[in-house]
């Protein structure tokens, strides 16, 4: 694995989702007065995209959504 | 599961011949174990190699390796735990026994009490091992996430974790990546590089295709060794390779769906037709695949199939269990639900396609074949609830309550209304298993249903007598659930007489343990009442009941558990706290050796309370940690979480913090109001929790405001019938009048107290209240009041808590009646120190037995006690002294 590698993601999903639950690390959560819950980190491949994805699913947690960032490094956010 | 698909799911998968071996990886896999990594993680998407390459790694590493396969039913937290013992086991067959039963009751405990034992027992392996997790993304429930984390957080070095799966876990993948404690392969780690895909495509199979060509494949697929595979197998045999090639490289489909097509067009029809029908199945056997099939060729078939390495998987050595590769197992299913339909010759009568004949087939072939929860799933494809109704009502049997119903259960629970109601047999066993988890109000709403499923049950001889048995069978059932509740609210009489009536009609039937749970309800309620003796003889004939019972099943043991630590909270009050001790014991080794986590809780509440009585106070309170631990599943208002608060709250005043008893009481009291249930406590509950706080505001020289918490009790105890909380109150507000200085008034209480208490050998009920209680005895035998009872009290006090204030026993120089040699086996034994299972087991006698034999014992040696005849014995050289 490339350790430069990692592609930063930024994940919107409904309702308000609190740090302490979330079980992957290395994320930033900030929640939006729309009432959305927004994702953004740093991830080796699709794998790891697909496993916060996955566990989202399975908690019944509405994905708004799924957006790739700039190469970590020169992250770029839209406000 | 069933025992013998348990053994493909720990199959350590071989090496598949004519690999294209991947040095660099295993290289970093053994890496991996060098570093001392916590966890590999292999993640990638299927098709990647990751279990191949594993299996490679297997075979060619030196240490041992436990595997475990999962499946999406794996997602029962008992189960996943099971399936891990399982797979410890396959190296060292006696690991995690301790553990086991916990898991195959119909509750499991929480993660870390199933994996520190567990945890413990891994870190004295002579052998580091490796622990394979393969398909981890099936995972979704996240008690199990909880306890891998917690698995990963404490792993002892002897174990190497690894995890195959999909897509990332949600564990502290990135924490351990942060600290260098992770090895793992990725996507880009498990493609072929370009010199493996020539390896492979040349190599392997056979193709014989020029670089560029080679060149090609690899930029297509990117390397992808299952694409590869898929378009190797659609070129072999081929004259013109280049011009499918063309075709591929260009096509702008899918490779996966594309290729499928291709490989399975250039299978023969009989070959094609096999796969596809046989697609549904999860493991593949060749009988099994001849009766979806229709045909005979199951066998050659499939070694066909593995030979020319089309995605079929052994599972074990005989190669007797198949798996289709996940991914192509996937690709045919989906296939199949796209093509008309694909009936199997001479198929009739279908209900709904041929896709739900196939389940049909495959349902039947399972159920006659014992794979019940195989059938059970292939039914539910089928839309055949009434099959699985059928199949429930056998299994259930007439062992109404093996702690297995649950497993059934959830199987009912699928099942449509209408289906569910034409079973009212079904319906009576989910009643009874929402009892018996302590859902009283979903039980009670279950049981009504069912007597209305037995109304409408079409009127025929065989239906008449079904609905007459088990009419009476659901009077039953709802008598002890009334009981149970009769004797919280303090309708004692009624409890009594329910209970009472229960037992009879159980008796009669032969529901042995429904008689026995009749009778631990009689036992509460008599204790409610104040007859400690009668209610000691409840208590043991729950016991003897439970033991009866033929069956032999789990179901026994948590009533007979329970009996033991009721009988024990009966002998603490007899003051006599070895028998309390050994009956304990009793109850602890049961709950062990048959996983009841929920008699735990109060077995240990109860132990804490001897302790307390024995001066271990720390001791005391460690205990009642591991009582918690055991309580966490249910509410408070549970009795049972109930009780454990109250033995908190008797340390706290211990403890000399009175205060906090007094903010547990409020603290429940506010609970209650605000529940939704908006339910009365009931009377029981109220009377410990004002008893407690009187004792608190005595403890705190409120002497007024105990007598206000006391008011309102005694009245309707008296009315109820309940002398239990006669007693209490009376010495309470006996306590509370003499420290207010009404000494003639706290005598007629006390007395009041006394004159109920005599008769059943109450002692701690005032030993426990310590001094002032002294006093107040000392003034009232004075009096003459109760003067015998009241100087058998004092001496008590006298001497010191850790012993029990045995009467001497009278010192003959030879027993009038020896024992008899099998008797002195049995002491011998004792002075040991082996409980009566133990001794059961090592005399190879039942327990019965050993139960008479030291009935025996006690009784030609005069003594009350293991302890006591171990001593005695000694006394007169019947043991060497000095032995342990």
């Amino acid at each position: 694995m490339n350790p430069a590698g990692m592609t930063t993601y930024e994940i919107r999903v409904q309702g308000y989702l609190s740090p302490q639950r979330l079980r992957f690390e290395g994320l930033t959560v900030s929640h939006q007065p729309s009432g959305e819950t927004v994702l953004v980190g740093p991830f080796p491949d699709q794998s790891a995209l697909f496993g916060l994805l996955n566990w989202l699913q399975d908690l019944g947690i509405s994905l708004t959504s799924v957006r790739r960032l700039e190469e970590a490094g020169n992250c770029v956010f839209d406000s | 599961m069933d025992t013998s698909l348990l053994a493909t799911k720990l199959y350590i998968p071989p090496p598949r011949p004519n690999l294209v071996e991947r040095p660099r990886l295993i290289e970093r896999l053994d890496n991996g174990l060098r570093l001392d990594h916590r966890l590999t993680l292999v993640s990638a998407f299927a098709g990647s190699g990751k279990t191949t390459l594993l299996g490679e790694w297997a075979a060619s590493c030196d240490l041992q390796f436990c595997w475990l396969s999962l499946d999406e039913d794996d997602n029962d937290p008992g189960r996943f735990w099971a399936y891990v013992v399982a797979a410890l086991q396959t190296i060292h067959s006696k690991m995690g026994q301790s553990v086991l039963p916990m898991l195959q009751g119909p509750q499991p405990p929480p993660a870390r009490s199933i994996l520190t034992p567990l945890l413990n027992e891994i870190a004295v392996l002579p052998e580091p091992i490796i622990f394979v997790l393969d398909d981890y993304h099936l995972v979704t429930t996240e008690a199990i996430h909880d306890g891998v984390a917690f698995l990963l957080d404490h792993l002892p070095r002897q174990v190497h974790l690894v995890i195959a799966t999909r897509a990332d876990p949600p564990l502290p993948i990135a924490r351990l990546r942060a600290r260098g404690q992770l090895t793992e392969l990725r996507a880009d780690d498990m493609r072929f590089t370009p010199e493996e895909v020539a390896a492979f495509l040349n190599g392997v199979m056979g193709l014989g295709l020029q670089p560029e060509d080679v060149a090609a494949l690899e930029a297509r697929t990117e390397g992808w060794i299952s694409g590869l595979h898929l378009a190797a197998l659609s070129m072999q045999g081929r004259e013109d390779t280049h011009a499918f090639l063309e075709a591929f490289t260009g096509s702008h489909h899918y490779i996966l769906e594309y290729l499928i097509k291709e490989v399975l067009s250039r299978q023969p029809e009989p070959v094609q037709r096999f796969l596809l029908q046989t697609s549904i199945l999860d493991r593949l056997c060749a009988p099994l695949c001849d009766a979806l099939t229709s045909g005979r060729d199951g066998a050659d078939m499939l070694e066909r199939l593995q030979r020319d390495n089309l995605f079929v998987i052994p599972l074990d050595d005989e190669r007797r269990w198949y798996r289709y590769h996940h991914l192509f197992g996937d690709l045919l299913r989906k296939r199949l639900g796209q093509l008309p339909p694909l009936s199997p010759p001479q198929a009739e009568g279908t209900k709904g396609g041929a896709l739900e004949e196939l389940h049909h087939r495959a349902s039947q072939w399972h159920a006659g074949n014992g794979l019940l929860e195989q059938a059970v799933k292939h039914a539910r494809a089928a839309g055949d609830f009434e099959q699985i109704a059928e199949m429930a009502e056998q299994a259930a049997g007439d062992s109404l309550l093996d702690a297995r119903l649950t497993t059934l259960l959830r199987w009912v629970d699928a099942l449509p209304q209408d289906v569910l109601r034409a079973h009212p047999r079904l319906q009576i066993y989910r009643a009874w298993a929402l009892f018996m988890n302590g859902h009283l109000e979903a039980a009670r709403q279950a049981l009504g249903d069912c007597r209305q499923a037995l109304e409408t049950l079409p009127p025929s001889p065989e239906n008449n007598a079904l609905r007459r048995a088990l009419t009476r069978l659901l009077d039953t059932i709802e008598m002890i659930a009334r009981g149970l509740m009769y004797s919280m609210d303090n309708r004692i009489e009624e409890a009594i007489q329910v209970c009472g009536q229960a037992r009879d009609m159980a008796l009669e039937d032969g529901h042995v343990f429904l008689a026995a749970q009749a009778t631990e309800g009689l036992a509460l309620a008599q204790y409610h009442q104040g007859r400690l003796r009668a209610s000691a003889q409840s208590c043991q004939q729950v016991i003897d009941l439970a033991a009866q019972s033929v069956a032999q099943s789990a179901a026994q043991a948590p009533l007979a558990a329970a009996g033991y630590v009721e009988l024990a909270g009966i002998h603490i009050e007899w003051n006599d706290l070895e028998k309390a001790a050994d009956l304990l014991d009793e109850a602890l080794a049961l709950c062990r050796e048959w996983g009841i986590v929920q008699t735990l809780n109060e077995a240990y509440t109860a132990q804490s309370h001897l302790l307390q009585l024995r001066g271990d106070i720390e001791g005391a309170w460690d205990v009642l940690e591991k009582a918690r631990e055991f309580g966490s599943m249910e509410g408070d208002s549970s009795l049972v979480n109930f009780r454990l608060a109250t033995q908190q709250a008797r340390l706290n005043l211990a403890a000399g913090e009175p205060e906090k008893a007094v903010r547990w009481v409020e603290g429940i009291k506010a609970a209650f109001a605000s529940s939704e249930r908006g339910q009365q406590l009931p009377a029981a509950f109220v009377e410990t929790l004002q008893t407690m706080l009187a004792r608190a505001c005595l403890a705190q020289d409120k002497a007024e405001e105990a007598l206000a918490a006391l008011e309102s009790l005694l009245a309707p105890a008296e009315a109820a019938g309940a002398f239990l909380h006669v007693i209490e109150v009376c010495a309470l507000k006996a306590l509370a009048l003499q420290a207010l200085g009404d000494t003639s008034a706290a005598l007629a209480s006390l007395e009041r107290s006394l004159a109920l208490a005599e008769p059943e050998g109450y002692m701690r009920m005032y030993l426990n209240e310590g001094k002032p209680m002294a006093s107040l005895l000392r003034q009232a035998a004075s009096h003459n009041v109760y003067p015998d009872y009241g100087n058998q009290l004092l001496a008590a006090f006298e001497i010191k808590i850790a012993r029990p204030p045995a009467p001497p026993f009278p010192r003959p120089s030879a027993l009038l009646e020896p024992l008899t040699p099998r008797e002195l086996d049995v002491l011998h034994l004792i002075s040991q120190g082996l409980s009566n299972k133990d001794i059961a087991g090592k005399l190879v006698i039942a327990l019965n037995t050993v139960k008479r034999h030291t009935s025996s014992i006690y009784g030609k040696l005069d003594v009350k006690s293991r302890t006591q005849a171990v001593a005695r014995a000694r006394e007169l050289g019947l043991l060497p002294t000095g032995q342990d």
